[in-house]
Order: structure tokens, then sequence, then C-alpha cells
């Protein structure tokens, strides 16, 4: 892990000026589409939390609706859903020691490339499951949450292949 | 091979610590801020927010510099940057 060859001063970038221009550029886009969105979807606080009138359902923000969703799933509730979660987790904490490849195109990374579409495509589906069906608690035995599942699984993991099977033609043909 | 392994573990190590002081200080500073915005800002609330502050910069930069240099001693690294070599 430690580095072998210490590169000389001529072929480093210096963090400033030129880093620093670009992540701040970066940063000027991001934090104006943010405030476009906020000001054309304002959020409101909302009601104050009584905890002797609770609401009916109570529901987490969108960015954790999809492993809410995934956690109150009968099958898995409560030890194994968070087992798996936290070996997701723990998973995407390792990446950059497990992924020693040198390449930097993720077609030429396919397993890790299929690992991420798989788990941002499930990511969303389980989102979107959760608002469809507010304070329904899925079941593995149900066939619809299955198919959603499996499904979104199935589908990125073919979209995975597909795009890795035709890069590797077209760069065949390249050859 | 005993010296990679043991290099392996202090990335590691450090990529862990880095993630933790980065979520602490990050998921400590955002409601400081809501709640000065909202209420205003006391001595010691300033002082807790330069707290938290500090750790959040300090977690996010030892995060990008271990992720850098694991980047970097696979290859994937092409400007190498002068502030993590």
């Amino acid at each position: 892990m430690r580095l072998q060859n210490h590169s000389s001063k001529e072929d480093q970038v210096p963090f400033f000026p030129n880093v620093l221009l670009v992540e701040m550029s970066l940063a000027i886009v991001v934090i104006g589409c943010l405030a476009i969105f906020v000001s054309l979807f304002p959020l409101r606080v909302g009601e104050k939390f009584d905890p002797l009138n609770p609401p009916s359902l109570l529901e987490p923000e969108w960015y954790f609706m999809g492993f809410y969703q995934f956690l109150k799933t009968e099958n898995v509730q409560p030890f194994l859903g968070l087992i798996l979660v936290a070996a997701l987790g723990a998973f995407v904490v390792l990446v950059p020691f497990l992924d020693r490849s040198p390449e930097r195109r993720p077609l030429r990374r396919p397993v890790f490339a299929a690992a991420a579409l798989i788990i941002i495509v499930e990511f969303v589906a389980l989102t979107v499951y959760g608002y469809l069906t507010p304070g329904h608690v899925a079941s593995f035995s149900e066939t619809g949450f299955t198919a959603v599942f499996l499904g979104t699984n199935a589908i990125a993991a073919g979209l995975a292949l597909f795009v890795f099977i035709v890069s590797r033609r077209s760069s065949r043909g390249a050859r | 091979m005993m010296n990679h392994s043991s290099g392996a573990i202090s990335e590691f190590l450090i990529v862990l610590f880095g993630l933790v002081v980065a979520l602490y200080g990050v998921s400590n500073l955002l409601p400081m801020l809501l709640r000065a915005l909202i209420m205003g800002i006391s001595v010691m609330d300033f002082m807790w927010t330069a707290v938290y502050a500090t750790a959040a910069v300090s977690g996010i930069s030892l995060l990008s510099r271990a992720i850098y240099r694991l980047d970097r001693g696979t290859g994937r690294i092409r400007n190498k940057m002068e502030l993590f070599e």
C-alpha cells in the first residue's frame, strides 16, 4: 500500500489554485442548482411533534426511505436487515481496498460497476415502492414486492452485462 | 508482505477514523447552523460550531487523502496533487 515511486514536483498539480478552482467551480454549480431547486420547491418545517398525539404514519425522509422499506420487510426484520445494511455499508467503505484495478473507466471494472448499478437501482426501486405503499409492511411472500426486489436486481445486472459485452466488442473492433 | 499488510491496515484505520470524525462533525454542524439561523447564536454555540466545523474539515481531509493514496497505489490518479503527495 505504500507508494513506491514518489513523483517529482514537476508532474504534480498544486492544490492552490488548480485543484481549488475546479472544486470551487463545481461547488458553485451544485449550490446554484440547490438554490434553484429549493426556491422552486420550498420545504416547510412542518408541525411540531407532539408525543402525546403522534401522527398515525411515521416515515423517514426520502434518503432513508429505501433502507426503511427494506428494513421493515417482514422476512428480514429486525436483525437480518440490520446485518445486511451494515454489510452494505462495510462493502462501500472497503471498495477502495478491494478494487485495485488500474482502470479508470467503469466499463473496464465490470464487477464493481455492476455492483454499484445494482445498489443504486435497488435503492431507487425501494424508495419508489416505499412512497407508493405508505405504512405497508412488505413481505417476500408477496409476489408484487418480490417481483420489484428481484426484478430490479435482474434488470440492473442484465443492463450491466449488456453494456459490458457491447463495450468489449467495440473495444475488440477498435483493435 | 508484512510491510504491505501493515500498510493496508494503517490505511484502513485512517479511512475508518476519517469517516467517523467526518460523520460526527458534519452531522453535528448542520443542525447547529440551522439552530443558529433560526434562534441566533450564543458564544457557547459559536464555540461548539467551531469545534464541529474543525472536526468536519479534518475528517473530510483525512478521508479524501486516504482514498487518494489508495487510488494512487493502483495507478488510477493521473494528475498527482501536490498537497497529498
